[in-house]
């Protein structure tokens, strides 16, 4: 036998070997969600997986967003205007044309109204607008407060536009707590939890879309559903003793 | 053959005052996991829908299961271990018993405390957020300053550890075996979780009280904290393998002191900038942070892993230098009747099991699907139960006895848990990480939502309750047993040999591949695991922007 160290007892090889895990790093650029910095670039921010899921967009911050009780005022004024006669709150489906005053703004038939709005008088394109979401800056750009009423809207007309839906969490159900969606259309959702921390899951029969809502913190996700189905939104952060409680349901068609 | 004072040994020749104090940390431990165990049972039968309490009282139990399992058995085992090896490297007395003593009546009262605010006001669960208080905020004081108690007591049991391994580095030539040093770096880590848990509640406790402003980062201080008091219990339980394998398998280290101490202090480079990872979920968080927190979190891996190999390596050469054939005879070789040796090797299989799936939620798009559901408990209780506890009892069921000087009972059967909680783990966890991945959540009594919820969800609670039995009732027989001896019942037993340590001169001759092997297997179970996961992701009936947090 060698008088030599076997190569598997050699400090180095141990130690590199503790390394294997790290090569987890490669498959996760393969899957394309992570940044490649073998060639310099980095997708940061872009939804590089295709967009399934993938966490939320957590922009906003309470220094951006409404107050709770703006937000709740929000909600109201979104719930009236778009409120069914089954009780379902369908965006893109108003109540009634004598209605669209009730709101309290004027670009309710248009998409992202003021939001197009500012973007062009900032030079931006609608692809750049698109990015600044991905990358999670719109709130930040456009936060919904006394200045910038909500610009919820959306007639079904509205060909490719982004439909703001706005949903409050609290102890312990949300509002509103049914809501009919079109599959296809862009959603914008607009949430915040007014009392406590919620969150906002979405149970979509294989897995679920989940969103952490931290008190008083506006959060902005753009959500497409691809099927239609009945899904329930339930609360994933526990918020008191009638957590399990906390639910409601998308009616997607 | 060198001769060594192994760690049971070594503690029969400690200080009567010394020896009655390991005992009351173990039982401090037991009591702890006894309780916890029930509440964590009680909890799955509930949401198996197989007991109906009403809500507060399953929140409670809910609540109890996480502060006496996470919080209180992990630290009065870990203090008890920690002090055992403090005391056996310095062959004396504990330097500054009276911090420990006093450390140890704080612990206590930080228990009494936790379960009085838990039974007395409104359920909080384990991490104690504000925000649930309600108008029960002089309960909420009180189940704070369980925490704050606690964290005193860790200070100062933690301190004397500390303070002992100093006299025994200048008894020692101004030089620490590899064991005194992980031991000292572990002390450190866990004074700074004290602190982190002083950070986390203090406010909540001055608030509650109405002397400070409401604590609004509670949830941050929170990860911050957690992330460290999660860690801990794995260096733990490393240190423990390191410090027993001289008596179960007459092996030391054959990679040198050095190296030892190098890989025990990656846990110091590499626990604190990795808790990025549990704020995912958090709205606000950048996508550059998120994209961070994913790489550094691989790094966790780095120190366990490498401890992992440092032993194995060991144990398969050194068990080749002394004859053994094939590619798993070294395994052979091991004295697998000793319970305590069975309680490692079956730590080392869940180690791998929820590390497989601890990898996959360390992804942050994956992590925005999975950190709130059932996911979670899933895999973590392979670690905590099936690894770090199953580690920690073996280091009891050597100590035990030594400290009393009396025998386990039913040693056979002993023998036999690890797989019966395995077998719980495989139920529980399997069913769990199913039911996680369809978006269960976690934290809850019933996953029913009024029959809105997928049919599913109900028949994997079952699962999850039919898991939960088995580990309970093997975790029961280790309390049982190991309560015995510390209550004075049992045979008495004769001294036990010292371990002998071969050279490792010959060792590191012989080739010694399993360790390697097996970290390959883990890696390529990762990577099946992550590519599932993604597939998985791909597959939701919705396109939603990025973003996210754990």
């Amino acid at each position: 036998m060698s008088d030599k160290p076997s190569f598997s007892t050699r400090r180095g090889f141990v130690g590199i070997s503790s390394l294997a895990v790290l090569s987890l790093y490669g498959l996760w650029v393969g899957l394309g969600a992570g940044p490649n910095i073998l060639q310099g670039h980095s997708d940061e921010g872009e939804d590089s997986d295709g967009g399934h899921g993938g966490g939320h967009g957590g922009h906003g911050g309470a220094p951006q967003g409404p107050s709770p009780e703006e937000f709740r005022r929000q909600v109201e004024a979104f719930v009236t205007r778009f409120r069914q006669p089954d009780g379902s709150v369908a965006p893109g489906f108003l109540a009634g044309a004598g209605e669209a005053s009730d709101a309290g703004h004027d670009h309710s038939a248009t998409p992202r109204g003021d939001a197009e709005d500012d973007h062009a008088k900032m030079g931006h394109t609608a692809d750049e607008h698109a990015a600044h979401v991905a990358q999670g800056v719109a709130a930040q750009h456009h936060p919904a407060d006394a200045d910038h009423p909500p610009a919820f809207a959306s007639e079904a007309a509205a060909e490719e536009g982004t439909v703001d839906v706005y949903l409050m969490a609290y102890q312990w159900g949300f509002e509103p707590s049914f809501l009919r969606l079109e599959a296809g259309q862009p959603y914008r959702f607009r949430m915040m939890a007014v009392d406590s921390s919620h969150g906002a899951a979405i149970q979509l029969g294989s897995g679920s879309l989940i969103t952490r809502l931290r008190q008083g913190v506006l959060v902005e996700r753009e959500i497409t559903f691809t099927q239609s189905g009945t899904f329930m939104i339930y609360c994933t952060v526990y918020c008191g003793v009638m957590h399990d409680r906390m639910a409601g349901k998308i009616v997607v068609g | 053959m060198a001769e060594t004072r192994s760690l049971s040994v070594a503690v029969t020749a400690l200080a009567p005052a010394d020896r009655r104090l390991l005992k009351i940390l173990f039982a401090g431990a037991l009591a702890a996991l006894g309780l916890g165990l029930l509440m964590g049972l009680y909890t799955a039968l509930a949401r198996a829908g197989w007991l109906a309490p009403d809500l507060p009282t399953g929140y409670r139990a809910m609540t109890l299961h996480g502060v006496t399992v996470f919080f209180y058995w992990l630290t009065f085992a870990q203090l008890g271990i920690l002090l055992a090896i403090a005391a056996a490297e310095s062959g004396a007395a504990l330097a500054g018993r009276g911090l420990a003593w006093t450390g140890t009546l704080f612990l206590f009262l930080g228990l009494g405390a936790s379960l009085a605010g838990t039974l007395g006001g409104a359920p909080l669960l384990y991490d104690g957020s504000p925000e649930v208080v309600g108008d029960e905020r002089g309960w909420a004081f009180v189940f704070d300053l369980g925490y704050l108690a606690l964290a005193l007591g860790l200070l100062l049991v933690a301190g004397c550890a500390i303070l002992t391994l100093f006299r025994a580095k200048r008894a020692h030539g101004s030089e620490w075996s590899s064991l005194a040093f992980g031991a000292v770096a572990w002390a450190g880590l866990l004074m700074v979780s004290a602190v982190a848990l002083a950070n986390a509640f203090l406010p909540p406790a001055r608030w509650a009280m109405g002397w400070g402003a409401f604590p609004a980062d509670h949830a941050t201080l929170w990860h911050v904290l957690f992330h460290n008091m999660h860690y801990l219990p794995l260096m733990a339980m490393v240190l423990v393998w390191y410090a027993l394998m001289p008596e179960l398998a007459g092996t030391g280290s054959i990679l040198g002191a050095r190296f030892s101490k190098i890989v025990f202090a990656l846990y110091l480079l590499f626990v604190p900038p990795t808790s990025l990872y549990h704020m995912f979920l958090e709205p606000g968080l950048k996508p550059i942070i998120l994209v961070l927190g994913s790489m550094l979190s691989l790094f966790i891996s780095v120190p366990t892993v490498a401890a992992f190999l440092v032993i194995v390596v060991s144990l398969e050469a050194q068990a080749r230098a002394r004859g053994a054939r094939g590619p798993l005879g070294w395994l052979t070789r091991l004295d697998w009747r000793d319970p305590a040796m069975r309680a490692i090797g079956w730590s080392v299989i869940n180690l791998a099991l929820g590390g497989t799936f601890a990898f996959v939620l360390i992804q942050e798009k994956l992590a925005g699907l999975l950190s709130d559901t059932f996911f979670v408990p899933g895999y973590f209780h392979f670690l905590t139960i099936g690894a770090v506890s199953l580690t920690l009892l073996a280091a009891l069921m050597r100590l035990v006895p030594a400290l009393c000087g009396r025998r386990l009972p039913a040693i056979r059967l002993l023998g036999h848990l690890p797989a019966l909680i395995t077998l719980g783990l495989l139920v529980f966890g399997g069913a769990g990480i199913a039911a996680g991945l369809a978006g269960m959540p976690r934290r809850v009594l019933s996953a029913s939502y009024d029959g809105l919820a997928p049919a599913g969800w109900n028949s994997l609670s079952v699962w999850i309750g039919i898991g939960a039995l088995p580990m309970a009732l093997g975790l029961a027989v280790y309390v049982v047993a190991l309560a015995g001896p510390l209550l004075g019942l049992g045979q008495t037993r004769s001294a036990l040999p010292e371990a002998k340590l071969d050279d490792p001169g010959p060792a590191l001759l012989r080739p010694a591949w399993s360790g390697p092997a097996a970290v390959a297997l883990l890696v390529l179970a990762m990577y099946g695991a992550t590519w599932f996961a993604f597939g998985w992701l791909r597959a939701l009936p919705a396109v939603a922007s990025a973003g996210g947090g754990h």
